[in-house]
């Protein structure tokens, strides 16, 4: 029953307007982030070149000037951005709390909080906080200098303070500020970077993981609509007693159209990354160079399907559960929060629903922080596994229910 | 396999409110009209059978299986619910066929049924018209057929000719008398005369209680020597209606032909008629009351 369930319900997606919009604008957007590449990360570094690219560093003191530098924007900001479970949580703390994170701030400095507050205005006043490049060069630039005698340890035992006063999910972990200081890379460096380029990622996967970027912040959003639509439809075409009434199990019901809504998203999503992928396996061929022909299915499988199914899941529970498009709303604030809330445009994954890869290649660095993805991914698919279990029990207790009830139901409830 | 419905003690409260107060009933196999007026609570009687809605309180047992077997019971029924629809975008046949997927059929089950059925019921010239193109004769026609595509032991239809015009509402009977063969069709409705052409077995709803249980005949002879017909002057039409229970009218210039109900004869010139399902059903719905205004 599940087979021929499943391919209906494949055969209905496919008659659905949303969908086709879904694809439309799916392939439009990527597209045009993705049509102009120069393939310069395919050239070897040559010594005495200018700029090579950046990296993570293992500085401490570096690591340290940078996340002080955090802290002290956010303290002065007046919010902390978190992450617990993944869902973008902004922390106001009260004044009593604020006085505790200045002193943190203030031991490890060796400078008075309103001497720092002069130092981070005068930094930002000299970049032109309207354009985006000075923004961010400004962002990059400012780092605080920490007091001499402040040891990795201490450091880190205040870090600990900050994380129990904002709580979990915030840049202040070890694991997140470790991860999220970057600075230029040396000839040897960028050298090393290539021939990992090379030899781990068959040139293809490294441009995939550029390709999953990209996808993966329009489908944090557009799978919504199509799983709105897909859980309304009975409701919409007022099939709910008769389907209902039916032997088919919810399991049977809701799986199938789940399982069908996550394959005819899947499939366009797979020929976009073969077509973005050809040109770089065609250039990397020409250049003589191996490259994997299917890391257009191994890279999006890995980093963009758990993402697809814990959105089309969690639509198809918010839907389900009350019967309106709400889970539109709720789920691309869940987006939004999640793309403009990452620290870095690569790595910093943690529990995000979006996880960015926002360079091409940068293997020595997804080596680094491939453990975290991978907990990334792996929770968000027993997320969604959950969220569908839970759709089936909101299913089968409407079902129960009957749906909607007769005329005596109506008039005197 | 014993092919009944036994309902004891059957209600079900929506919170405070009792749609079904204590409803006992055997529905033997055959057709079986529920008539009641709307509201009555057949609706809610007709989804407790079904398995959509749960029982407060009572014992159902439909062919021998407790209605708390809700998979089994599903097996055994078929259900056309009172606004039977199905998605727009799909035609004839593939709406029977993916409603007989869920029914739990086969491929090779379906390719035989799927045509069968589509031809019992007079659609299968049809078969490639979208539901959304369809008229409301049709898509009941369809209703039915997805309602006995896997051959249940049990037709539940709920208010199956609401809106249709007269033909179809008689090709609509007729099919479901076809069909009545070898199990139970339960017709529920608040037309009477879909009843009288085609049920002997009925029950009468009325604020979720039943009020009549048995043959056609035991429910005609409830008012058998009280129906009268009489021609009056119209002006005095609304004189008639305050004092006598009056099932039909018809007004030919100054004059008006009337049907009532009386205990004795009204007046001189009325004439002893025989009564029909209508006037049996007025009779119990307003019984002791001699005044009613229909």
């Amino acid at each position: 029953m599940f087979g021929a369930l499943f391919l209906k319900e494949c055969r209905q997606v496919l008659k659905s307007l949303v969908y086709y919009i879904f694809v439309v604008v799916f392939i439009f957007s990527v597209n045009s982030q993705m049509s102009s590449e120069n393939w310069e990360a395919l050239k070897e570094p040559q010594p005495g070149q200018e700029y090579y690219g950046r990296t993570i560093t293992k500085d401490e003191t570096l690591i340290m000037e940078k996340t002080l530098a955090n802290l002290m924007q956010d303290l002065y900001h007046g919010s902390f951005a978190t992450y617990p479970l993944g869902f973008y949580k902004k922390v106001t703390l009260v004044d009593e709390e604020n006085k505790q994170v200045k002193e943190i701030l203030e031991r490890c400095t060796g400078k008075s909080y309103e001497v720092m507050e002069k130092e981070l205005m005068r930094h930002f006043e000299k970049y032109e906080q309207s354009i985006l490049e000075e923004a961010m060069a400004a962002e990059a630039d400012y780092k605080i200098s920490i007091r001499e005698s402040l040891t990795y340890e201490e450091f880190g035992t205040a870090m600990e303070e900050i994380c129990r006063l904002v709580g979990k999910g915030s840049f202040y972990e070890k694991t997140m500020y470790e991860s999220g200081v970057y600075v230029p890379m040396t000839y040897e460096q960028a050298k090393e970077e290539f021939d990992a380029l090379c030899s781990k990622d068959l040139i293809t996967r490294g441009y995939m993981r550029l390709f999953c970027d990209y996808a993966g912040i329009f489908l944090a959003i557009l799978p919504i609509f199509v799983g709105v639509s897909g859980a309304l439809r009975d409701k919409r075409a007022k099939v709910e007693q008769v389907v209902f009434s039916k032997q088919a199990s919810g399991i049977v019901v809701i799986g199938s159209r789940y399982l069908a809504n996550l394959v005819m998203i899947t499939i366009p999503v797979l020929v976009m990354a073969f077509l973005i992928q050809r040109p770089c396996y065609e250039m990397a061929r020409s250049m003589g160079m191996q490259a994997d022909f299917f890391a257009f299915l191994k890279v999006p499988c890995l980093w963009l399907l758990p993402e697809m199914m814990i959105v089309l899941a969690l639509s198809f529970l918010i839907t389900e559960y009350t019967d309106s498009i709400l889970a539109v709303f709720i789920q691309t604030a869940w987006g939004i929060g999640s793309l403009f809330g990452a620290d870095t445009l690569v790595g910093d994954f943690g529990l995000k629903l979006i996880t960015r890869w926002n360079t091409f290649g940068q293997r020595m660095l997804y080596d680094s922080l491939e453990k975290a993805l991978l907990w990334n991914k792996g929770y968000y698919c027993l997320l969604a596994a959950v969220c569908i279990i839970l759709t089936v029990i909101v299913y089968e207790r409407k079902r129960k229910k009957g749906g909607t009830y007769g005329k005596v139901y109506k008039t005197n409830c | 396999m014993d092919i009944s419905i036994e309902i004891q003690g059957l209600t079900k409260n929506y919170g405070k409110k009792t749609a079904l107060s204590e409803v006992s009933l055997s529905i033997p196999q055959g057709m079986f009209g529920l008539l009641g007026p709307n509201g009555a609570g057949k609706t809610t009687l007709m989804k407790v059978l079904t398995t959509l809605l749960k029982k407060t309180d009572g014992e159902v047992t439909v062919c021998g299986i407790p209605i708390e077997n809700s998979r089994q019971i599903r097996n055994i029924t078929g259900y056309l619910p009172q606004d039977f629809s199905m998605y727009g975008n799909m035609n004839a046949y593939e709406a029977l066929d993916y409603l007989a997927v869920l029914s739990g059929m086969s491929r090779n089950e379906r390719k035989i049924k799927v045509p069968e059925m589509l031809e019992k019921v007079n659609l299968l010239e049809k078969k490639k018209t979208k539901i959304r193109s369809m008229s409301g004769g049709m898509k009941r026609r369809l209703g039915i057929a997805q309602a006995i595509i896997h051959d249940p032991k049990v037709i539940i239809v709920d208010e199956p000719t609401a809106g249709l015009d007269p033909e179809e509402r008689i090709r609509f009977r007729n099919l479901l008398c076809e069909i009545a063969k070898d199990r139970i069709v339960l017709l529920s409705t608040h037309i009477v005369g879909d009843i009288e052409a085609t049920c002997e077995n009925i029950a009468v709803l009325n604020q979720g209680k039943i009020c009549f249980d048995g043959h056609v005949s035991d429910l005609l002879s409830l008012v058998e020597g009280k129906v009268y017909s009489a021609e009056i002057a119209a002006s005095e039409l609304e004189k008639v209606k305050q004092k006598y229970m009056v099932t039909g009218i018809l007004v030919t210039g100054n004059t008006a032909n009337i049907k009532m109900i009386a205990d004795e004869n009204p007046f001189a010139q009325a004439k002893q008629v025989r009564p029909d399902v209508e006037d049996a059903y007025m009779y119990l719905m307003h019984e002791g009351s001699k005044k009613k205004e229909i």
